[in-house]
């Protein structure tokens, strides 16, 4: 009996070392290759939450860099989606905290800029690409999530707030995703999610233009290309125009190298469970395209 | 000659069996609690198919089987009442889907009953609760490696509450019952046994820090009648006794001074505003109470019905964690009216009131004590509607019960 209670410890603190990962964070990045690239010195806070701080100081921040606090010895890293200053004042929004959420004190913190990267995986390269359904609210659980499923490295010029590399812009149409994919990387997998900012009008023209996008990323000889649908939409008009450029999807899809994920029929068993109030994408909904991405991954590899 | 070495031999590998066949069943039955402080919500399920399967096929013939359970029919049906009176309310439950689940999760309250009264179970309390702290320890141990090396890495601080329970993979109040029934057997074995002091020294100190960065408040007090019990029953002189019972109420209370137990007092947050925590659970057992006189009284609602009315009720009273998250009755007793009424609280009551009877009778302190701690957490927590209370209580009481029942046969 004891050697069976020996057995057990040992098995689970083993499976703890090896999912450790998935449900803790902070253990993706990389510590050792943490440095400080920026020194703010003492810094006041106002006013801390889990999303939330307010430093008493006008300070010049970015939202693509971590930062840390440091007092007594006990350190604590954040990173955040937008920031609003005005001369005697800083505060931060959409917060990350990568360890632990500080007290407010009395004394001081020192503020640092740092690189924090994330460590390296052994498993293939991801791009997503496309407009702010890649980063905007719940979409920074996306990348997230498909890591957790299956072990990928991300590319991309900007990063999420949990330091994901991406590659998508608010506003993106698919003539400024054709410029962009003659100069991004090359990946092994390209997540495509676009087709929010189109206008009805230029639609006639989508399908040639989805085309070219495609051709552009084909050229680059990934595995394969992941292009969703776009979602339901809580608008009439906006809802026919995503049933119409979903059908070009479809059409221009029917490729062995490109894996259709249809959002709009996956969310639509369940609009309240994926789709929030404004109809934005919530959580779930990302977790859904997460397990499908990640099951496309796995099946290629 | 040789016939009757023949004999003597066949006699020395029946009785190897029997010994082995013993050392089997007895291993697979003290598996299904030692089980339950680890990380993995399916171990103490296997165990018990393990066990079911093993006194099913190997242990004792099915004659046997019957003999005793007709023997041990009254506390047979009391305990496994609890398996019978949800099956029961599942006929007029408006949730069929959900009753399957809710049944299954319920099935130790029969199977457990069931292996043990139909056994010769011998005295194996200590052989069972030694590996159970054993398991305890081990699985205590394994969390606290975990939170430290978070700790020692700046990688975080876990060593509170619920940020710890993510180490242990186990809601904080379960794993604090465990931590409990723990350390009221190492007080009992040092005690009345001539254990090995160092040992229970070290192990109690390791416990005693668990339930400390568990903060679980119940505990405390349920830890304090607890051991008020077995001191009652130990072999101590009376002013030792009075003594104890003056000071060991105002040590355990203090507990609630160190910081991690003051932490646990913040107050509690509604849709509009902060209320006292004690204000909290007022208004979460008001929604509850009014829900129970809103359904049928006599027989409630069913077996794991809908609950949409208590989940309004939440909203009315602007309890956002209780309709998020749509919490339970948080009370054993209220969580019995809710499905089944005041019918099936008064079988509960029954149950209780059996047990009470049979355990003062033989005067078995540590099976009070025990029992006094299921009672006491089941004020503050629906204990038998979780997998880790249900398995801990559906196996220790028919063992107790057992043991005792037993006892009075041969007295």
């Amino acid at each position: 009996m004891l050697v069976i209670i020996l057995v057990l410890t040992i098995l689970y603190a083993w499976k703890f070392s090896y999912e450790a990962k998935e449900d803790f964070f902070q253990l993706n990045y990389d510590w050792e290759k943490e440095k400080t690239t920026k020194e703010f010195g003492a810094v006041s806070i106002d006013s801390i939450s889990y999303n939330f701080i307010s430093f008493e100081e006008r300070l010049k921040v970015d939202h693509q860099k971590t930062y840390k606090l440091t007092l007594q010895n006990k350190y604590y890293y954040f990173r955040f989606v937008y920031n609003i200053s005005d001369n005697s004042n800083t505060q931060l929004s959409g917060l990350e905290w990568i360890t632990d959420i500080p007290n407010i004190t009395e004394e001081n913190y020192h503020l640092e800029e740092v690189s924090l990267p994330l460590q390296v995986n052994s498993g293939p390269t991801v791009l997503s690409l496309g407009d702010e359904q890649l980063f905007e609210n719940e979409a920074k659980y996306f990348r997230r999530i498909l890591l957790k499923r299956y072990p990928v490295n991300f590319k991309g010029d900007f990063k999420d707030v949990f330091n994901f590399p991406y590659q998508a812009k608010k506003g993106n149409t698919v003539k400024d995703l054709i410029k962009q994919s003659e100069t991004i990387s090359t990946a092994d997998f390209y997540i495509l999610f676009f087709g929010l900012q189109e206008n009805s009008e230029e639609i006639p023209s989508f399908k040639t233009d989805a085309q070219k996008l495609l051709d552009n990323l084909l050229d680059k000889n990934p595995e394969k290309i992941i292009l969703f649908t776009l979602p339901p939409s809580n608008n009439l008009e906006e809802d026919e125009k995503h049933k119409e450029i979903n059908k070009i999807f479809r059409e221009v899809a029917q490729r062995e190298d490109i894996a259709l994920v249809d959002t709009y029929k996956i969310f639509s068993e369940n609009p309240a469970k994926y789709l929030r109030i404004d109809y934005s994408i919530s959580r779930d909904g990302y977790y859904e395209l997460a397990k499908a991405s990640a099951k496309i991954i796995k099946n290629a590899n | 000659m040789n016939s009757l070495k023949q004999a003597q031999k066949s006699l020395k590998m029946r009785i190897k069996n029997k010994v082995l066949n013993e050392r089997i069943f007895y291993g697979l039955l003290a598996f299904c609690i030692i089980s339950l402080p680890f990380p993995d919500y399916s171990l103490s399920t296997k165990a018990i198919i393990g066990l079911v399967g093993y006194w099913l096929f190997f242990y004792n013939s099915i004659f046997e089987k019957k003999e005793l359970l007709k023997k041990n029919i009254t506390p047979f049906i009391l305990l496994s009442s609890l398996f019978w009176v949800p099956l029961l309310g599942s006929v007029y439950s408006d949730d069929l889907i959900h009753v399957l689940k809710e049944l299954k999760m319920k099935s130790p309250f029969l199977l457990l009953p069931l292996v043990i009264f139909s056994v010769p179970l011998k005295n194996c309390r200590k052989f069972t609760l030694n590996h159970y702290i054993i398991g305890l320890v081990a699985a205590s141990i394994l969390a606290l490696s975990k939170a430290w090396y978070f700790k020692f890495n700046q990688l975080g601080e876990y060593l509170f509450y619920d940020r710890f329970a993510e180490f242990l993979n186990r809601h904080t109040t379960y794993y604090a019952l465990f931590v409990v029934v723990g350390l009221l057997w190492l007080l009992w074995l040092f005690l009345h046994e001539k254990a090995n002091r160092i040992l229970i020294f070290c192990a109690t100190l390791l416990l005693v820090y668990m339930l400390y960065l568990l903060s679980v408040r119940i505990s405390i007090v349920a830890l304090l009648f607890g051991s008020l019990l077995i001191i009652l029953g130990a072999p101590l002189k009376l002013w030792q006794k009075i003594s104890i019972f003056i000071i060991i109420p105002g040590l355990f209370l203090s507990a609630y001074l160190t910081p991690n137990f003051q932490n646990r007092f913040d107050p509690s947050t509604t849709d509009t505003t902060e209320i006292h925590d004690l204000d909290y659970r007022q208004l979460h057992w008001k929604s509850v109470w009014e829900t129970i006189t809103h359904n049928n009284i006599w027989i409630g609602n069913g077996t794991n019905a809908h609950r949409d009315f208590l989940y309004q009720k939440y909203r009315d009273y602007e309890l956002t964690a209780g309709y998020k998250n749509e919490y339970n009755a948080h009370n054993q007793y209220l969580e019995t009216m809710l499905d089944f009424g005041i019918i099936g609280l008064i079988i509960f009551v029954g149950l209780l009131l059996y047990l009470l009877r049979v355990f003062i009778q033989q005067k078995d302190y540590f099976a009070l004590s025990i029992f006094s701690v299921f009672l006491i957490f089941m004020i503050t927590e629906s204990l038998l509607q979780r997998t880790n209370g249900i398995v801990l209580f559906a196996f220790l009481m028919p063992f107790f019960l057992s043991l005792n029942t037993n006892k009075m046969k041969i007295n």
